[in-house]
């Protein structure tokens, strides 16, 4: 509201008091944003690094918030970490998730462009938007590694006789986090910015060491239960630090698909469950049957593509 | 200088910082527009009282369906008592885990200042579920209402104003799609309990909370030594 008063000397408004103030606040929140989103890659980093260290998580992030923790067991477990990273903001450039590196994937968010006046601020949702696809893309060349793994798993695995159904199973899971990353890439442009490029994510993904070296159909299953209990966490985290709501809906539509996913691959490699007497080959498709928990755009979550039994 | 042009100076010199004045209020105020329309909704902790007790209205009725269930499974005598025990041992880790929810809610809306919701400890049943239920019929009502309730948690995101409450929405919520998709899987006959679910059943959706929001004594996926360890990859032989 402008409430210049006509007089020589110029007040400053309160809307000039009240914009000066918003950047900081605005900084703030997009540093924990970013925060989180580092800590986001973090663990997928952890989820790709050596695991024959145990504590070697990466390095616990400093500034924003939530900062990253110190990792826990640095294999493949959902332990946090990785480099703080600063969003974009103010300045003509616009922060991107950064890519992850080679060897350990040490990961950062992008840090803003610089120079120029501000005149279209990038916005501060935009970064942990495109960590969120970072993590997604991260998924879908893991889930495709894991899928090589298992189809060339010894005769002497003892989930061998399991490897069709969880190849299924695999490929069904897959495919959401392509509908996640989709999704995320019309969030990002919705916003004018520019979502990472999968094939970079996947050019730089590396399995841990320690699923190289023993790349039995267990292990891959509990690198992909950890990968998405991490990033169900991750996605927690970012979506508390996002800025508009309806981006707090999106990043929660898909973690509590990134959490079914956990559990149904955890139930499965830790003996909770048998495969049960209707899982096949078809039926492979529903067993995590939609990919958001509400529906989004024209994605039906498990608010429409899943009846109840008593309506 | 005289008078006049004392005043047409003024006049001008008011003119040209109205107009800059103007300019630049107009241009703050569609940055500052822009900037509250960033930040949306915006933060408004006793407003968020309201879907916090929504959803606290939805535990304790979660709370209490499995309550009744409990009493339904213990009267079927036509499933099998092996299968309904694990069933059970199962559906009380699942309202413990409501019972958290429900304390972390009821923590929340006292400290906006709100009054939570009173438990009526009554369960919404619906009048399609079956006069004679069975432990199926038991799993199946549970599945719904984890369901809808997973659901809720998201959605009700869309109007939550304050980065907390929608942290910790977002940390219960992702454990009801864990409790749905367990509980439909097992009623869609795509797995099935073994010995491991018996022996286990506190591992069956191992942690109450996504992040670690729960306080103390409360579990989460955040923080879990027990699960490192257990989904720690194998040697090679």
């Amino acid at each position: 509201m402008n409430d210049l008063k006509d007089s020589d000397d110029m007040k400053i408004p309160a809307t000039v008091r009240q914009v000066s103030e918003e950047p900081a606040r605005r900084s703030l929140l997009s540093s924990g944003a970013a925060g989180a989103a580092a800590v986001l890659l973090g663990m997928v980093a952890l989820g790709c690094s050596d695991d024959t260290a145990d504590g070697a998580g990466g390095a616990g992030g400093a500034g924003g918030s939530p900062a990253g923790k110190a990792g826990a067991t640095g294999n493949g477990s959902a332990g946090m970490g990785g480099a703080v990273g600063t969003a974009g903001g103010g300045s003509g450039g616009q922060g991107t998730a950064g890519t992850a590196g080679g060897g350990g994937m040490s990961v950062t968010a992008g840090s803003a462009g610089t120079g120029g006046a501000p005149t279209t601020a990038p916005d501060a949702d935009i970064a942990p938007l495109n960590a969120l696809l970072t993590a997604e893309y991260n998924a879908i060349t893991a889930y495709t590694a894991g899928a090589m793994l298992i189809g060339a798993a010894a005769t002497t695995d003892k989930l061998y006789a399991l490897r069709a159904v969880i190849t299924d199973v695999a490929v069904k899971i897959q495919s959401e986090h392509k509908l996640h990353a989709a999704a995320l890439v019309a969030a990002i442009n919705s916003l004018s910015g520019t979502p990472v490029k999968e094939a970079d994510v996947a050019a730089a993904f590396k399995p841990p060491a320690a699923l190289v070296a023993n790349p039995t159909i267990s292990n891959v299953l509990k690198f992909a239960a950890s990968a998405e209990r991490g990033a169900a966490v991750a996605y927690n985290q970012v979506l508390a630090g996002m800025e508009d709501a309806k981006f707090r809906f999106l990043a929660s539509s898909i973690e509590g698909d990134e959490t079914q996913h956990f559990i149904v691959l955890a139930a499965l490699v830790l003996g909770l469950a048998d495969p049960g007497p209707k899982l096949n080959e078809t039926t492979a498709s529903v067993v995590v049957p939609e990919a958001f928990v509400s529906t989004i755009g024209t994605e039906p979550g498990l608010d429409k593509g899943v009846p109840d039994y008593f309506a | 200088m005289s008078l006049s042009d004392f005043s047409r100076r003024t006049m001008l010199a008011r003119a040209a910082a109205t107009a800059v004045g103007l300019g630049l209020a107009a241009s703050i105020h569609t940055a500052a527009r822009r900037a509250e329309a960033k930040v949306d909704p915006t933060p408004n902790p006793t407003k968020d009282n309201d879907s916090l007790n929504a959803l606290l209205t939805a535990e304790y009725d979660a709370i209490a369906t499995y309550t009744a269930g409990a009493g339904i499974i213990a009267a079927d005598m036509v499933t099998p008592k092996a299968t309904r025990d694990v069933v059970t041992a199962v559906a009380v880790h699942f309202q413990d885990q409501h019972k958290q929810h429900a304390a972390a809610l009821k923590a929340m809306i006292l400290a906006n200042a709100g009054t939570p919701v009173t438990d009526t400890m009554m369960a919404k049943i619906p009048s399609s579920f079956p006069a004679m239920p069975t432990t199926t019929d038991v799993m199946k009502l549970a599945t719904d209402k984890e369901k809808h309730a997973a659901v809720a948690y998201v959605q009700v995101l869309q109007t939550t104003s304050t980065v907390t409450a929608a942290k910790l929405i977002a940390a219960i919520g992702g454990v009801e799609t864990q409790h749905f998709v367990v509980l439909y899987l097992l009623v869609e006959g795509l797995i099935q309990a073994n010995a491991g679910t018996a022996m286990n059943p506190t591992l069956v959706v191992p942690a109450a909370f996504v992040l670690d929001v729960g306080g103390a004594g409360t579990t989460s996926l955040e923080n879990f030594p027990a699960l490192d360890a257990l989904l720690k990859l194998d040697a090679a032989a």
